[in-house]
C-alpha cells in the first residue's frame, strides 16, 4: 500500500511546488522592476575616472588621459581645462584620477587632483592644488608626492577626500609588486596619509618617522583603495579597497590603525596561492564588509538629504567587476543590509557621486561608450 | 614480439617520466613560491608557525594548479611538453649528456612560461609572487631543473 501513495504524495508536493513558485514568482520580478529612471547626462568619455559638483552647477571630470573637462548645463565642453600639471600617463593604470574642492572652494577657488607623476620605471601618486577660475586652472603647487618612487604602473589608487578640520585624506596603492611595503612605515606604499590643505603634515597625525619626524602616514596596511568618504554626520571615515581575487573591502578609518593588508586578507593571489594564510591577525582591523569574490569597488558616495529618503545615510558604491551600485547600510559600525542596484544595466560603475539635487550620478566606463547617468526614482 | 615489448617499455617510461618530472618540477616550484611569500610575510612582522608553513604549503600546491590559462600546473605542464622534446634532439643530434641538457631546458622552459604569462596575461606584473625576488625567481629555474634532472633519471637507459 505504501509503494502506492509514496509516489501520489511526491507528486502532490512536487505540483503545490510548482503553483507556489508561479504564484511568488511574478510578486518577486514586480519588486525587482527598477523604480528609477535614467538619462544620459554626457557621453563620449575617453576613460573617466572622477568628478565633483561646483557651487555653479557646472560638473569637473576627470579623464585618466590626462583631461580635466568640464559639464556645464548637461554638455561636456570641448575645450578640457588648462594648466594641468605634468603627469604620467600610461593608457591602462596611470595618469589623472580624482577631482575634490577644497572645503571653502567659494572662498578660495582651489582644487585639488590626484595623478602619478614620473615616469614608467620611476613613478608616484601626486596630489596638486591649484586654483580653478575662468575653465584654466592657476597656482599649481604639489601638496605630496608618494615616497619612494616605484617601478611598477599598477595599483596607484589616489583618492581624496577632506576633513572637518580642512585635513586631506589621499588613498596610496601599495605597488603591487611591493606589497609588504603597505606594513612599512618609512614608505607611503600601501596606505592612507594625511596633509594639511597645503601640503604640510598635521602634527596631530599618528606616527612619527625614523628620522623623528611626523609621517603623512594615517592609516596604513592598504591594497588599492579606489573609494574614501568623510560622514560629517558620524563622523566616520569610510574607504573601500580592491583585493586580489577575493578580499575586497569596507574599512572604517580610524588613525593609526592597521588594515592588514598584506598579512591579513580573505583574498587569494591571482595564481591560487596564498597572499597570507591569515584571514584576521593580531593588531589589524577587521573590515566591517568583505566581498569575495571580488566584485572591484571603485567610488563611493552617500546619500545625505537625497532623493531616496529610505536611503538617508546609506553608501552607495560603484562596482566594476561586478557591474552594480551596492548600497550599504551602516549601523553603529556595522554593515547590517546590503543591496544591489542597477545591476541590469550591466555596466562597470566606475565612479558614483550624489548631486546637489538629490539625484544620483553614475559615471560608466565602456569601451567606446563612456558616460555619465542621472538616475532618480520614479516619482 | 620481443622488439614491441621493449618499445613499450620505452614508451611507458617516457610518460611516467615526462609525468613524474612535471609534478617533481610543479611541486618544488609551488613550495619555493609558497616559502618566499611566507618570507615576505614574516619581514614585515607575521608569526608563521610550522604548521602555518605547512598549510599554506598545501593550500599552494593545490591553490596553483587551478586557474585556466594562469594555471601553474597546467603552464608546467605544457611548458615541459616542449622543453623535453626539444632537449631530446639536441642530445641526439649534438650529442650532448643528457644529464646537462634536460635539467637546462627545464630552467628554460620555466623561464619562458614565467615570461609569458607576465608579458601575456598581467601587465609585465610578476604573476607568481613568489617570483617578484631575484632568488624567488632562481628557486623556479631551479625547479625546472629538477624536474628536467628527474626527467633524465628515469628515462635513462639501465646498462
Amino acid at each position: 500500500m505504501s509503494y502506492d501513495v509514496l509516489p501520489v504524495r511526491r507528486l502532490f508536493f512536487f505540483v503545490s511546488f510548482i503553483l507556489i513558485g508561479m504564484l511568488v514568482t511574478p510578486w518577486i520580478n514586480a519588486d525587482q522592476i527598477p523604480k528609477y529612471q535614467t538619462e544620459n547626462l554626457v557621453e563620449g568619455l575617453n576613460d573617466p575616472y572622477a568628478f565633483v559638483f561646483l557651487p555653479d552647477g557646472d560638473i569637473l571630470l576627470t579623464e585618466k588621459t590626462g583631461k580635466l573637462r568640464i559639464i556645464r548645463d548637461g554638455v561636456l565642453l570641448s575645450q578640457p581645462v588648462n594648466g594641468l600639471p605634468e603627469m604620467f600617463i600610461d593608457g591602462k593604470y596611470c595618469g589623472l584620477f580624482d577631482v575634490v574642492l577644497h572645503p571653502r572652494f567659494e572662498e578660495n577657488h582651489y582644487i585639488y587632483l590626484s595623478f602619478t607623476f614620473g615616469r614608467k620605471d620611476a613613478n608616484a601618486t601626486r596630489v596638486a592644488r591649484a586654483r580653478y577660475v575662468d575653465g584654466r586652472l592657476d597656482d599649481v603647487t604639489t601638496v605630496f608626492t608618494g615616497f619612494p618612487l616605484k617601478d611598477t604602473i599598477n595599483g596607484p589608487a589616489g583618492h581624496l577626500t577632506f576633513l572637518p578640520d580642512e585635513t586631506l585624506l589621499i588613498t596610496v596603492g601599495d605597488g603591487f609588486r611591493y606589497r609588504e611595503k603597505a606594513q612599512d612605515l618609512e614608505s607611503m606604499l600601501g596606505k592612507v596619509v594625511r596633509i594639511t590643505d597645503d601640503g604640510k603634515i598635521p602634527l596631530n597625525n599618528p606616527f612619527i618617522n625614523k628620522a623623528g619626524d611626523r609621517s603623512p602616514v594615517w592609516t596604513y596596511g592598504h591594497r588599492i583603495s579606489l573609494g574614501i568618504l568623510y560622514d560629517p554626520v558620524t563622523n566616520t571615515i569610510y574607504e573601500h579597497e580592491n583585493g586580489p581575487k577575493g578580499g575586497d573591502e569596507l574599512n572604517i578609518l580610524k588613525p593609526g590603525k592597521n588594515y592588514g593588508w598584506p598579512i591579513a586578507t580573505y583574498g587569494v593571489d591571482y595564481s591560487g596561492a596564498y597572499v597570507s594564510p591569515f584571514q584576521d591577525y593580531p593588531n589589524t582591523e577587521k573590515p566591517i564588509v568583505d566581498w569575495t569574490p571580488s566584485i572591484a569597488p571603485a567610488g563611493i558616495t552617500q546619500c545625505r538629504g537625497c532623493l531616496w529618503s529610505e536611503w538617508e545615510g546609506d553608501l552607495f558604491i560603484g562596482m566594476l567587476a561586478g557591474q552594480h551600485v551596492r548600497r550599504v547600510r551602516v549601523d553603529n559600525g556595522v554593515a547590517t543590509h546590503q543591496e544591489v542596484l542597477f545591476k541590469e544595466m550591466g555596466e562597470r560603475i566606475r565612479n558614483v557621486q550624489f548631486g546637489p539635487d538629490g539625484a544620483l550620478y553614475v559615471m560608466i566606463e565602456s569601451i567606446g561608450n563612456s558616460r555619465v547617468i542621472r538616475i532618480e526614482p520614479l516619482s | 614480439m620481443m622488439k614491441i615489448e621493449v618499445t613499450s617499455i620505452q614508451i611507458l617510461r617516457l610518460v611516467l617520466g615526462f609525468m613524474i618530472s612535471v609534478t617533481v618540477a610543479y611541486i618544488t616550484a609551488s613550495i619555493t613560491q609558497s616559502l618566499f611569500v611566507l618570507d615576505g610575510l614574516k619581514g614585515v612582522g607575521a608569526d608563521i608557525s610550522t604548521s602555518v608553513y605547512l598549510q599554506t604549503i598545501w593550500h599552494d600546491i593545490y591553490g596553483l594548479s587551478w586557474g585556466g590559462y594562469t594555471s601553474y600546473g597546467r603552464n608546467i605542464l605544457l611548458a615541459f611538453a616542449v622543453a623535453m622534446p626539444v632537449a631530446s634532439l639536441v642530445c641526439h643530434f649534438m650529442k650532448m649528456p643528457k644529464s646537462l641538457i634536460f635539467p637546462l631546458a627545464g630552467s628554460v622552459a620555466m623561464a619562458t612560461l614565467l615570461f609569458v604569462v607576465k608579458v601575456n596575461y598581467f601587465y609585465n606584473m610578476d604573476f607568481y609572487a613568489g617570483t617578484r625576488s631575484y632568488f624567488g625567481y632562481l628557486s623556479q629555474l631551479f625547479a625546472g631543473a629538477l624536474g628536467g634532472l628527474t626527467f633524465t633519471l628515469i628515462t635513462r637507459k639501465s646498462s
